[in-house]
């Protein structure tokens, strides 16, 4: 009943608010200005995604203009949960080797960084060599036999260290930089046809 | 006398034997020298023609595309490890300036032969693609008047317009691939069909398919893998891990993808021209599948964080749905802290080719993340439990409306 109230108000509410903000659309329109209601840009864009849409009717020249061309982004670092299905796809002795055998190659590289780092005596180069590979934190990869967020980040500053693609993920051209056997790791079916998930 | 006539004649003959072999004649040193100097000139004309021989193999393979006109920076074959790269890669549309923006730019694609498999005679190997930017053309608008409209306008444009981004590297690179590898590229999405042709950029697309064409050789006993990481308009991460094996009469795969923290404002193009409003607040996503005999199950979980919508023009029409999208936000969202939280869970049951997403617990779902129990996030409680029977709307949304429960069931395939 509460609901429904509320409902009925805030509906006759919208009506309300809508002449007003027409007129003051109006208004801003012909002054050129923007149409309210509009969230405003993005923190950092110069301009709105909305009018970069609207901008241009060819899509390259909308590239090249609104979004510079290879946006390199670092972006939320947000590991992968995994599911139970998703669980069912590694072999948990497998993982804790992965855990294991990374652990100490991650100690390996940021010696190597270390040395590396040093031995730059320029200090923007020496800037340039730490920025390509950061280790930070990544010195404890837990031994929990499952791919939680530690392993996921230490994978990646592998993979980064090693040119392999960023995935965090263990594909197997990264395990064999790790001396690991993919079988060691994967199961050797899919979990749909070995657990007999799908009915 | 006559015994030792031979004798010294004999002796004669091996000093004569031994002095040849202490001195060659000179004109066999200068054959070996020419032999092996000719060897070495054959291997450095090799090595200095074939870069050449192989940048025109690769002009011709690009001036062999339908409606696209390339160059390229530099070829570069490599013959230990056997290796083929191709720099500097641009593709463009017939017909468009050669100052605009190409719809396909690699920086370094790269074809490496698997030496196991090349001792078979077979070209095998991985295919690897570093910087790759390409404009990718497609997709319809779901208002259906602007669908035909358009349609009509631009289908031509459409069939002019479709890269194959797959079709062009396999006639540039010219071995089977196992491994596909592709680092720090981006990918520009964009509606053609679209009066207002909004785009979308994944970036920072990271993706590794491994075990295409050697695993039946089981020699590592592992089925195909792919995994990818890449960010969505700027905002979101988007995760996929699945494996599967092709070779089955019917595929089997299992897998999981996962978007999260996509800021909705980010999207306001695309909301925009397909709804008429403009949305705010993140959204994460979760999907798990998995098929096997030809049968297909899945959820997709979505959680939208502190959902808003506002128009955007200034039409009444416009408006309107943004404060009725609004006024249903605000019932159907639960409060977890001070954030808005609106969540369901959707099951796909069916079969690969008829896949059926079952409305009636999705519905539920969201209720009972309103009123109920606030949804969780990630992967925790998926999949969704599939209930032993059939059951009727009634018995779904009471299990819904417990709390006790653990929400709405997936209902037996092909069954609501």
């Amino acid at each position: 009943m509460r609901r429904a109230l509320l409902t009925a108000l805030a509906l006759s509410l919208a009506a309300c608010s809508h002449a007003r903000d027409a007129k003051r659309d109006d208004a801003k329109e012909d002054g050129g200005g923007k149409a309210k209601g509009k969230p405003a840009p993005k923190e950092g864009a110069k301009e709105s995604p909305k009018a970069a849409g609207r901008r241009t009717t060819t899509p390259d020249r909308n590239a090249k203009k609104s979004d510079p061309r290879a946006p390199k982004l670092e972006g939320p670092a947000e590991p992968m949960t995994t599911s139970k299905t998703t669980r069912k796809m590694f072999k948990t002795e497998g993982l804790k080797k992965l855990q294991e055998t990374l652990a100490k190659q991650l100690v390996a590289i940021g010696k190597k960084n270390d040395q590396v780092a040093n031995e730059k005596k320029d200090a923007v180069e020496k800037e340039k060599e730490e920025q390509k590979v950061p280790l930070a934190d990544l010195d404890g990869v837990d031994m929990t036999g499952d791919l939680d967020a530690r392993t996921q980040e230490g994978l990646r500053a592998f993979q980064r260290s090693e040119q392999l693609p960023e995935t965090g993920l263990p594909d197997y051209e990264t395990l064999r930089r790790l001396h690991i056997s993919p079988d060691e790791l994967y199961h050797h079916e899919p979990p749909a046809k070995r657990e007999g998930i799908v009915q | 006398m006559s015994a030792a006539s031979p004798a010294l004649t004999d002796r004669y003959g091996i000093r004569a034997a031994a002095h040849a072999a202490a001195h060659p004649k000179p004109i066999y040193r200068f054959k070996l020298f020419w032999v092996l100097l000719g060897i070495a000139a054959l291997i450095a004309a090799v090595r200095i023609g074939v870069d050449p021989l192989a940048r025109r193999y690769t002009q011709k393979g690009i001036d062999g595309l339908t409606g696209y006109h390339g160059s390229m920076a530099r070829v570069q074959v490599s013959f230990f490890p056997p290796a083929y790269t191709i720099e500097g890669l641009k593709l463009q549309q017939d017909g468009q300036e050669s100052a605009t923006e190409p719809v396909l730019y690699v920086k370094t694609l790269t074809g490496r032969l698997t030496l196991r498999e090349l001792m078979k005679f077979k070209l095998v190997g991985t295919v690897a693609a570093h910087n790759l930017k390409a404009t990718i053309r497609g997709g319809v608008t779901t208002a259906p008047e602007e669908v035909k409209e358009a349609g009509r306008k631009v289908e031509k444009e459409v069939k002019e317009n479709d890269l194959n981004i797959g079709k062009v590297l396999q006639d540039l690179i010219p071995l089977r691939a196992d491994r596909i590898e592709v680092r720090d590229s981006d990918l520009l999405l964009y509606d053609v069909t679209d009066p207002k042709r909004p785009s979308l950029w994944v970036s920072d697309v990271q993706l590794v398919i491994e075990n295409l064409v050697t695993r039946q050789k089981l020699d590592q006993n592992v089925p195909l893998n792919v995994t990818m990481r890449a960010v969505v308009a700027k905002t979101g991460t988007l995760k996929i891990l699945a494996t599967a094996d092709l070779f089955e009469e019917k595929p089997v795969f299992s897998g999981q993808a996962q978007l999260t923290g996509l800021q909705l404002k980010s999207l306001w193009a695309w909301t925009e021209a397909k709804a008429g409003v403009g949305a705010e607040g993140t959204v994460n996503a979760f999907v798990n599948f998995n098929s096997a005999k030809g049968k297909l199950s899945g959820d997709a979980k979505v959680i939208i964080e502190n959902p808003k919508v506002g128009p955007a023009t200034g039409k009444l029409a416009d408006s309107l749905k943004a404060k009725v999208a609004n006024l249903a936000i605000s019932v159907l969202s639960s409060k977890d802290g001070g954030d808005k939280k609106i969540g369901t869970t959707l099951p796909l049951k069916g079969t690969l080719y008829k896949p059926d997403p079952q409305i009636w617990p999705t519905i539920l779902g969201v209720v009972r993340n309103a009123f109920v129990e606030s949804i969780d996030w990630g992967f925790t409680d998926l999949p969704t439990p599939t209930a032993d029977k059939k059951q009727g709307l009634f018995d779904q949304a009471k299990d819904a409306l417990k709390k006790n429960e653990s929400g709405p069931k997936a209902q037996p395939r092909g069954e609501q």
